[in-house]
């Protein structure tokens, strides 16, 4: 038990937190004992406790007397609407699986109503056969327009169909270890005069920036004899064309059939007119089509009709149709996906990435590849020759650090700052678009014509070239036309969902949000450990307070994000599993740099579990085969996780 | 009054089969319990939520939650923690979402405004008692405020432990510390 010892060992008091357990009967069976023996024989404690009692009594008079009365609404109309709304929460929410339960249910409810109408005698119900029909009739009704809104899909603003597709992209590339974008798509492009068709394969390796294309059916150019190994713009002139029109309007070139590289599109486009119908695709499945027109009449080489069809089962872009404009009158391009596909690394034939096989091995040699070739492509912020940069110091990297996470550059993985000893900061990274890399640069702009500053940002086009360029010859080779079906049907937690939701479209639409979600929840952490690890303590020891508070801000304003998105998914989570709980573990004290590098390290392996938690539980997998989200551990795990955000965001 | 019904709800739950086999539908069965419960649960969402609407419809909420479960023939521990702890986590997560709790106060005296013309005349003595009473309890922080109402209701000290997802230890913790401060407070209004 725990007491207050005095001079005299035999006296123990009680202490303050244990009255109010001793009146509440909580305290373990031995001490409750104990304490009742003291409390016989000390009057100081018996008057505390008298004090306790009193505060309790006090508390619980003034809440029911002043607090309570008229709180609630009248008791009688609220039954009545709670009734009514448990009906209709039963009556649409019964799944599909349980229709003829409906139909048993539905036959009783028109059999009551009868019954209520035949004894009010009306005289026109009172044939059976009147009635028979009738019945029917309404069944017939009912069972159509059962029918009728189940096929319906509600109707989706371009927005919300471009996200669902992203998402579902999203969702099938967190599924796969290693993921690579497999498309087999046939390009069209139908002039006033012509009509050239070719069938154009891409393999693209978003993680390791790398790229791969073939045609076979392209009609052979004089300068490229070996095709694969040779940049798009001098392939297939038809390719490269479309090349050209997908960068003029910010498209993405090397996976222009996608959700991602429409909306890059989108997003630039002012007071442009939306138009979402439904289509139905050759092998029958349904399909979304949006429909946009810029509002402005672009000039030569720009958009100014796009037509992007999306399959609804899965939302997956089946087709992608151009208009654009040209000197010659209006060209239209048309992409086709014959097949599209996520397959891992390992599924690809090594030779399609060049020579080597494992994705360690081979980024390492490319980003290796990459810095050699360095001197090439930098863009040395004024000028800055390679040869005399100064030696930076821990304040110039916070400061780097801290207009780069301006820029937004700090989440994902994407840029890179880098500080060796006694030599410059070096920022460096692949990133999308030119505009992408333009904005980093500019916001890096005032540290233009530093000397311990090397700024080294490619596009990924850029690096794809000069990835070409220095692989060597790539030789074209048959690539086994191997198909890698996923399996759309096991996300782990679907049976929860199901019965959440009306259809499979909703369970999938939730389940790829989570993910998405927590993949964004999650790049905050990487950001925030990249920091953390940034500096030695020793650097952190000896930076100037200005630096180190800017360093501090930095740390705490990933840490608060992440506390918000993982709030987010927490709620959206609680909707499945209402009854799920778990204790925050205590959180450290965070007194010096070393605690709190100690509890970002800690955040980060807590977001980590919880992270592959949502993923396993919602990301599409055949692995699976049940929900880890449900598990005590993981609500113990997510809220250990926000209370430690919060704790360092503090 | 809630405070003086005395509930009795079965502890562990095989409710659902129980009442099946006597025949009832679950819809019934929850319809019952709510009817039973809706004014403790009330209360005490209405702690956290601020407003008397947002109270009634979460418990409701909670209850149509409680129907799928039993729908499902889900078990159900401890009912009464089970249903504590899932409106307070809509609360929260209400409170949050608005973040409406630094506006506790003011909705709640909007609240009454709106509910005290049709129910009984308030004299203005009554009316600064409450506020009293109520500027008290705002005092508290979140966990001590919602351990005291939620003792206040009956909750046993491992329940609220498991609703407030702390220790059972810091219960008696904040208890305490809740008790101390509302008198204090109170009493200083007082004066």
């Amino acid at each position: 038990m725990k007491t207050i010892k005095s001079d005299n060992a035999l006296v123990q008091h009680l202490v303050e937190d244990n009255l109010i357990s001793y009146l509440d009967g909580e305290l373990p069976r031995d001490e409750q004992e104990q304490a009742r023996a003291h409390l016989e024989s000390c009057w100081s404690c018996r008057t505390r406790l008298a004090t306790r009692q009193n505060s309790v009594e006090n508390f619980v008079r003034l809440r029911q007397e002043v607090l309570l009365p008229r709180q609630l609404p009248p008791e009688g109309p609220t039954l009545n609407l709670f009734r009514h709304r448990l009906d209709e929460h039963h009556d649409t929410h019964q799944t599909r699986p349980r229709l003829t339960v409906d139909l048993a249910r539905l036959r009783t409810t028109l059999r009551s109503f009868v019954r209520r109408f035949e004894s009010d005698r009306l005289a026109f119900l009172t044939s059976p056969t009147a009635i028979r029909t009738a019945v029917a009739i309404i069944a017939v009704a009912i069972l159509v327009l059962i029918v009728f809104r189940s096929n319906r899909v509600t109707t989706v603003s371009a927005n919300e169909l471009i996200q669902r597709a992203i998402d579902a992209q999203t969702a099938s590339l967190r599924a796969t270890a290693q993921p690579v974008i497999h498309q087999r798509l046939q390009l069209q492009r139908i002039t006033r005069t012509n009509q050239e068709t070719v069938s154009w394969e891409t393999w693209n390796d978003s993680i390791n920036a790398r790229f791969n294309e073939k045609c076979d059916d392209c009609p052979k150019e004089p300068a490229s004899k070996a095709r694969p190994d040779t940049p798009p713009s001098t392939s297939n002139s038809l390719i490269a064309d479309l090349n050209a029109v997908l960068i003029a309007n910010r498209m993405e070139a090397r996976h222009p059939l996608s959700a991602i590289s429409y909306q890059s599109w989108h997003d630039t486009l002012h007071g442009q007119q939306d138009e979402v119908s439904r289509t139905k695709l050759a092998d029958g499945s349904g399909a979304l089509i949006l429909r946009t027109l810029p509002a402005t009449p672009g000039s030569t080489g720009q958009i100014t009709e796009a037509n992007f069809v999306i399959r609804t089962n899965d939302w997956q872009p089946m087709e992608l149709r151009l208009e654009v404009k040209s000197e010659s009158g209006n060209q239209n391009y048309q992409l086709t996906a014959v097949l599209s596909e996520v397959i891992s690394l390992t599924q690809v034939d090594p030779k399609i990435f060049g020579a080597a096989s494992s994705t360690a091995s081979s980024s390492q040699r490319t980003l290796g590849e990459l810095e050699a070739r360095n001197s090439k492509l930098e863009t040395v912020l004024p000028v800055a020759p390679t040869t005399s940069t100064l030696a930076a110091s821990a304040e110039l990297e916070v400061e780097v650090l801290r207009l780069i996470h301006q820029a937004g550059a700090d989440l994902g993985e994407q840029v890179t700052v880098h500080r060796t000893a006694g030599g410059p900061v070096k920022v460096s990274g692949i990133v999308e678009t030119d505009q992408r890399k333009k904005a980093i640069v500019t916001a890096l702009r005032s540290l233009a014509g530093n000397l311990a500053v090397r700024i080294d940002i490619q596009t990924v086009a850029e690096a794809v070239a000069l990835q070409q360029s220095t692989t060597g010859r790539t030789k074209s080779s048959p690539i086994p036309e191997e198909q890698v079906a996923i399996n759309r049907e096991a996300i782990a937690a679907a049976p929860e969902l199901r019965r959440h939701f009306q259809n499979d479209d909703q369970v999938r639409e939730f389940a790829a949000r989570m993910v998405s979600q927590s993949n964004s929840a999650m790049r905050h952490v990487y950001a925030m450990k990249r920091l953390a690890g940034q500096f030695s303590l020793e650097e952190l020891r000896t930076m100037t307070p200005d630096a180190k508070n800017k360093w501090l801000a930095l740390i705490r304003s990933h840490a608060g994000a992440y506390r918000k998105e993982a709030a987010s998914i927490q709620g959206e989570l609680r909707s499945i599993y209402p009854g799920a709980s778990g204790t925050a573990a205590d959180t450290t004290e965070m007194t010096d740099d070393a605690s709190l590098v100690r509890a970002v390290n800690r955040l980060f392996e807590l977001a980590a579990n919880n992270d592959s938690a949502i993923r396993s539980s919602f990301a599409m997998s055949s692995a699976n085969k049940t929900a880890s989200v449900s598990s005590p551990h993981f609500w113990q795990s997510m809220k250990s996780a926000q209370a430690l955000a919060a704790a360092i965001s503090n | 009054m809630a405070g003086e019904t005395v509930i009795a709800l079965p502890q562990t739950t095989s409710l659902r089969s129980e009442h099946i086999r006597r025949g009832r539908d679950v819809k019934e069965v929850v319809n019952d319990l709510y009817r039973q419960l809706r004014a403790p649960l009330g209360a005490y969402v209405y702690h956290l939520a601020g407003s008397t609407r947002d109270a009634e419809d979460l418990v409701q909420i909670a209850f149509i939650q409680l129907f799928d479960h039993l729908e499902r023939n889900e078990e159900i521990e401890n009912l009464r923690a089970w249903l504590y702890r899932v409106v307070h986590n809509l609360a929260i997560d209400v409170a949050r979402e608005s973040e409406r709790r630094s506006l506790l106060l003011q909705q709640w005296f909007v609240d009454r405004g709106a509910l005290t013309p049709d129910s009984v005349e308030s004299t203005e003595e009554e009316l600064i008692r409450r506020e009293q009473i109520e500027n008290a309890l705002a005092s508290l922080n979140e966990r001590e405020r919602h351990a005291l109402v939620l003792r206040a209701e009956g909750l046993s000290y491992q329940e609220i432990a498991d609703i407030l997802e702390i220790s059972v230890k810091s219960v008696s913790v904040y208890l305490t510390r809740g008790l101390k401060k509302f008198e204090s407070r109170h009493e200083n209004n007082q004066k």
